[in-house]
């Protein structure tokens, strides 16, 4: 069942749509990641523009994480004083992610500076991830107990506060420089950043894994409302036939995904998310060693340019 | 359809004793509408030539989409990797569609000045660019574009001009689901065997949104804020539904 996407100018299979919101949904729910690394890529494959892809994108993860932002809710996974307080880096980091954006266009070579920034990022993570969750898994299966969390010297930092939730007492300074090289890394790349915000409130904050990805989804939701709202306000690129197609099976995978993950222990989240940051950083690495099939880039621009 | 044969036949029949037009089209839909279900759609020309003129003339048909701003930047390889260049073209005026037709195999046979002075062709399609580069700048990126449209049914270059009779013919071009939107120009030329000009015609079709697809694109155009705040409330409510019928399974 073709169905035409009015902003982006082609009809697309329903069917297809649904199953893309519905696993984009489940990793969502799972692992407290937005989805649109796998989104861009795959709409884009599908011949929509670009531009209406990530903006369309980021109204369906918005549907998305709220739903899986609710499940963990009701599950009292959501740190919201840990999620303000990111929230205040994200938003100074993303303004200033703007600007930086700006500059790097000026001097040109944008893109490789920040494929190349990302890539590296997230092998790193991915690999230190996966080591440290199958280390746990073993000292599990002998019977050693782990500590609750390691304490780092960042933890102690002045202006300490609790935060019940997390079963943490740490500085604020750390959590706000997190939220704000995210809020960077997301303006710049278009990404929602919750490939780095989960590993990030896991190994540098020492949050409990169930605890990070709800109050990652109260981020995403953030962050995604911005976006959608400035996207139509500034580009008019968000297709709601398109956004809403997805979305049904978004909401849909996200609650699944929800309950499959309460079923996890930490490190087996831990160790899964692990894989899919590793096949991510393969897949961006593959585009730009891999002799693309267009060889160009032909975007439409707007007559007062 | 034969309706419409009909109709133009007799039109044909009243103008041609006054006018002696030698060369006169018509298309059937003017109005091509874009709806929910759209999944491409066809331009079909109907024309006629004087008689006379009919035995070894050239026909041929030229059809340009609407036309757009576009921004072209190739993708270089520097140390191994895929890049997107620095240099980029931005053309001012590119047609978002094009396609010609002609009764000949193909237009070797004629003058290629003559071709030039009528633009007729991708080689003579004149896209002006922001930037004032020459044409061996301009060249690789017209060609670009024309492989990026080959891929996406937008250029089309046929020799499917049927003769139905003395003095009729038909003529037809395939709109792909994703040709754009606005007014596309058809101009027919009449050429002699010579390549000479004889006569030419221009029409125009529309293709237009329609229904949903219209109301949404025209309602995110005029209201951008509220089509954004919207569009998020929408993703929020459709969020809480699917956490509420979820939680009471």
């Amino acid at each position: 069942m073709e169905i035409y996407l009015p902003i982006a100018g082609l009809p697309i299979n329903f069917f297809i749509l649904m199953s893309l919101g519905l696993v984009v949904g489940f990793l969502s729910g799972m692992f407290g990641v937005g989805g649109g690394f796998l989104m861009t890529p795959m709409l884009m494959l599908l011949g929509i523009p670009p531009a209406v892809a990530v903006a369309s994108e980021a109204n369906h993860i918005l549907a998305a994480s709220f739903s899986g932002f609710l499940a963990h809710m009701r599950r009292l996974n959501v740190d919201f004083l840990m999620g303000f307080i990111l929230l205040i880096g994200g938003i100074v980091g993303s303004i200033l992610g703007v600007f930086l954006l700006k500059y790097l266009l000026i001097i040109g070579q944008e893109k490789i500076f920040i494929s190349l920034s990302y890539i590296i990022i997230l092998t790193f993570v991915g690999v230190w991830m996966l080591w440290e969750s199958l280390n746990t898994l073993k000292k599990i299966n002998k019977g050693k107990i782990n500590k609750l969390h390691e304490h780092i010297w960042l933890h102690g930092l002045p202006f300490k506060i609790k935060f019940r939730k997390s079963h943490l007492y740490i500085s604020i300074i750390p959590p706000i420089f997190i939220g704000f090289v995210v809020g960077v890394l997301s303006s710049i790349m278009g990404v929602g950043g919750g490939f780095i915000l989960v590993p990030a409130m896991i190994y540098i904050l020492g949050m409990p894994t169930q605890v990070v990805i709800g109050t990652s989804l109260l981020q995403i939701v953030f962050v995604t409302s911005v976006s959608t709202i400035m996207h139509s306000y500034i580009n008019q690129t968000v297709d709601v036939v398109l956004s809403s197609l997805l979305l049904i099976g978004a909401v849909i995978g996200a609650q699944i995904g929800t309950r499959v993950m309460i079923k996890l222990k930490g490190e087996q989240i831990r160790f899964l998310l692990a894989i899919i940051i590793i096949i991510v950083a393969v897949v961006l690495i593959g585009e730009i060693l891999v002799t693309p099939k267009e060889a160009f880039i032909i975007e439409s621009i707007k007559e007062n340019i | 359809m034969k309706s419409f044969i009909v109709i133009f036949l007799f039109f044909i029949q009243i103008y041609q004793p006054c006018a002696r037009e030698p060369l006169l089209t018509d298309i059937v839909d003017k109005d091509i509408s874009i709806t929910a279900s759209f999944d491409g759609a066809k331009i079909i020309i109907y024309g006629t030539v004087d008689p006379k003129l009919y035995k070894d003339s050239i026909i041929i048909i030229n059809v340009l989409g609407p036309s757009s701003h576009l921004k072209i930047r190739k993708k270089e390889k520097y140390a191994g990797i895929w890049l997107v260049g620095k240099n980029e073209m931005i053309f001012t005026n590119a047609p978002g569609y094009f396609a010609s037709s002609s009764n000949l195999d193909n237009l070797k046979s004629i003058d290629k000045s003559i071709l030039k002075e009528l633009n007729i062709g991708w080689n003579n399609l004149i896209i002006s660019t922001n930037n004032f580069k020459n044409d061996e700048e301009v060249e690789p990126y017209k060609k670009i574009l024309k492989s990026y449209y080959q891929n996406r049914g937008l250029y089309q270059i046929a020799s499917n001009i049927d003769i139905l009779g003395e003095s009729l013919f038909r003529a037809e071009f395939v709109l792909p689901a994703i040709t754009p939107t606005g007014t596309y120009n058809v101009k027919s030329f009449l050429l002699n065997h010579n390549g000479k000009l004889i006569s030419s015609w221009a029409n125009s079709v529309k293709v237009s949104k329609e229904g949903l697809a219209e109301g949404l694109s025209d309602y995110s155009i005029e209201h951008p804020l509220l089509y954004g705040l919207l569009a998020a409330l929408g993703a929020i409510i459709a969020g809480y539904i699917g956490s509420e019928v979820f939680r009471r399974i």
